[in-house]
């Protein structure tokens, strides 16, 4: 299925009226697809008689595709490339002459002609030389637009990443100079708030700098993977165990739900890290007393676990940004809670490495529950399920 | 005593100058949502507010400057903000036509020293 139409605005350069028209005619009932891209070619497609309107005509249009004869009577096809090429354009040249030789064919491509045929040529040789030059133009523009796309996230990224690491930084420096300029103005318990609150900044600031450690680590696919055989039941377990203090502390009731001794294969560490940060945001995100629910089951061979919590939840437009870099909520729910907005986002690239997806269901003030479906990785059941 | 009300979702900040603020002999108040920052500048009248430009979202110290001008249009507003290192996009409410459209009489980028944010407070609140 194509579901795009690329027009390809292809000129002809040629002496000859009549080649012209033949060849206009051709391209222009020409269509072929690029399942590649997914999209289908069509043309539009004029002509002009001698080198002199070729120079008049690509000053004020740009041209995806020239078909140029070699030998005009007031211009070589040579020296019109080169012209082409110094305007920079992103031009596709396919060269045709009667007098082939074997030397101007090497010019011709040294400057930058993509082929090369010879008169006489058939209608079906000519399409075939276009739409390889076709293919080559829009596969190569594609790899730019993906180039340039990944430098303006790369941008971004370290825009915002800066500002992440500037804002600690700010209160840091804020209670530094509050501090050395008041001091003397100060009660010990006025002075000691204010130095925790400047430690809090510090381990936050560390915790950003941990979790992006992991996020590149898992982006730039520069960790070994290695896929073992993990009781996932377990690791639930020991993931809990982890936190027991914090959950302890916060009166959280938790329970886990295993229908199964479930059997995965996959890599221990990308595990760990999305249960042990599903498990931790259901304890951070939860209220006073509140309650965490672990529940996984076997959806046709694929592990699905769901982790809720009875805690401050989302709205609906909060949800929506929810996996993105450097995402937080920020709320006077959450302004006490440390997080650094890189979690959710490294477990969303993590889970699509099993072909999985992450999602959510959040009712503010109510809780929120968090279920990651990762394909085909569960080993066995012995239940028979 | 001039009343100054805070605005900013920066706990620390908030803490910060309130503190700083309060040795210059000002009455400070804070909020940390800009949604209750017009019930709160009812309730307190403050003889100016400071903001913070990025709160909840993008844009909301321009919405809420824009709300609190539209109540009190002699009001004073500081506008706080981080945005310039983060994007590189430079704006300022010096000229009559940018004030028109940022509804802050004034931006100063963060880190503010408190210095100067004294002597524009006071350029802005006469005793």
């Amino acid at each position: 299925m194509n579901n795009l139409t690329e027009k390809i605005k292809a000129l002809i350069v040629d002496d000859e009226k009549g080649m012209c028209l033949g060849t206009q005619r051709i391209l222009g009932d020409f269509s072929f697809p690029i399942e590649e891209l997914d999209t289908s070619v069509n043309f539009d497609v004029e002509y002009v008689c001698s080198g002199a309107d070729f120079y008049k005509v690509i000053e004020n249009k740009k041209y995806d595709l020239v078909v140029m004869d070699y030998k005009l009577p007031d211009a070589n096809g040579l020296e019109l490339l080169e012209y082409l090429n110094g305007k920079g354009a992103d031009t596709g040249v396919l060269m045709i002459t009667a007098y082939a030789t074997f030397e101007t064919a090497v010019k011709a491509t040294k400057l930058g002609a993509y082929d090369f045929i010879a008169k006489p040529f058939s209608p079906d040789e000519l399409k075939y030389s276009v739409m390889n030059l076709v293919k080559s133009i829009l596969l190569s523009r594609n790899v730019r637009k993906f180039q340039e796309e990944k430098k303006r996230i790369r941008f971004e990224f370290v825009s915002v990443l800066s500002h992440e690491l500037k804002s600690p930084l700010n209160a840091l420096e804020g209670y530094i100079d509050m501090i050395s300029r008041y001091h003397g103005k100060m009660d010990d318990s006025e002075l000691k708030t204010y130095l925790e609150r400047a430690k809090t900044r510090t381990v936050s600031m560390r915790k950003l700098v941990m979790d992006l450690l992991d996020l590149t680590r898992f982006e730039s696919g520069a960790r070994n993977r290695e896929c073992v055989d993990i009781a996932f039941n377990e690791l639930v377990s020991e993931s809990l165990n982890n936190i027991r203090e914090e959950i302890n502390s916060r009166g959280i009731a938790v329970e886990a739900v295993f229908d199964a001794e479930y059997n995965i294969v996959a890599d221990r560490t990308e595990i760990e890290m999305i249960v042990n940060n599903l498990i931790s945001n259901s304890v951070k995100y939860n209220k006073q007393g509140g309650r965490v629910m672990i529940k996984t089951e076997n959806k046709d061979g694929d592990l699905l676990c769901a982790v809720s919590d009875t805690g401050i939840g989302m709205t609906e437009q909060e949800q929506t940004r929810l996996f993105k870099d450097f995402s937080r909520i920020k709320n006077k729910d959450t302004e006490n809670i440390l997080g650094s907005g890189l979690g959710l986002s490294t477990i969303n690239k993590i889970v699509s490495l099993y072909d999985g997806e992450i999602t959510v269901n959040s009712k503010y003030g109510v809780g929120s529950t968090f279920t990651v479906r990762l394909k085909n990785i569960i080993k066995e059941v012995p239940n028979g399920n | 005593m001039k009343k100054i009300l805070l605005v900013d979702d920066d706990k620390d900040f908030l803490i910060q100058k309130k503190f700083e603020l309060e040795q210059e002999e000002y009455l400070v108040e804070t909020c940390s949502e800009s949604g209750e920052a017009i019930e709160h500048i009812k309730r307190f009248t403050p003889d100016l507010v400071i903001l913070d430009l990025i709160m909840e979202e993008q844009d909301s110290g321009f919405v809420l400057s824009y709300l609190i001008k539209k109540e009190n249009r002699e009001l004073p507003i500081i506008m706080v903000t981080s945005v310039t290192q983060l994007t590189g996009i430079d704006f300022q409410a010096i000229m009559e036509n940018e004030r028109e459209w940022i509804k802050a009489d004034i931006i100063l980028t963060k880190p503010v020293r408190t210095d100067q944010l004294v002597s524009e407070i006071k350029r802005m609140v006469k005793d």
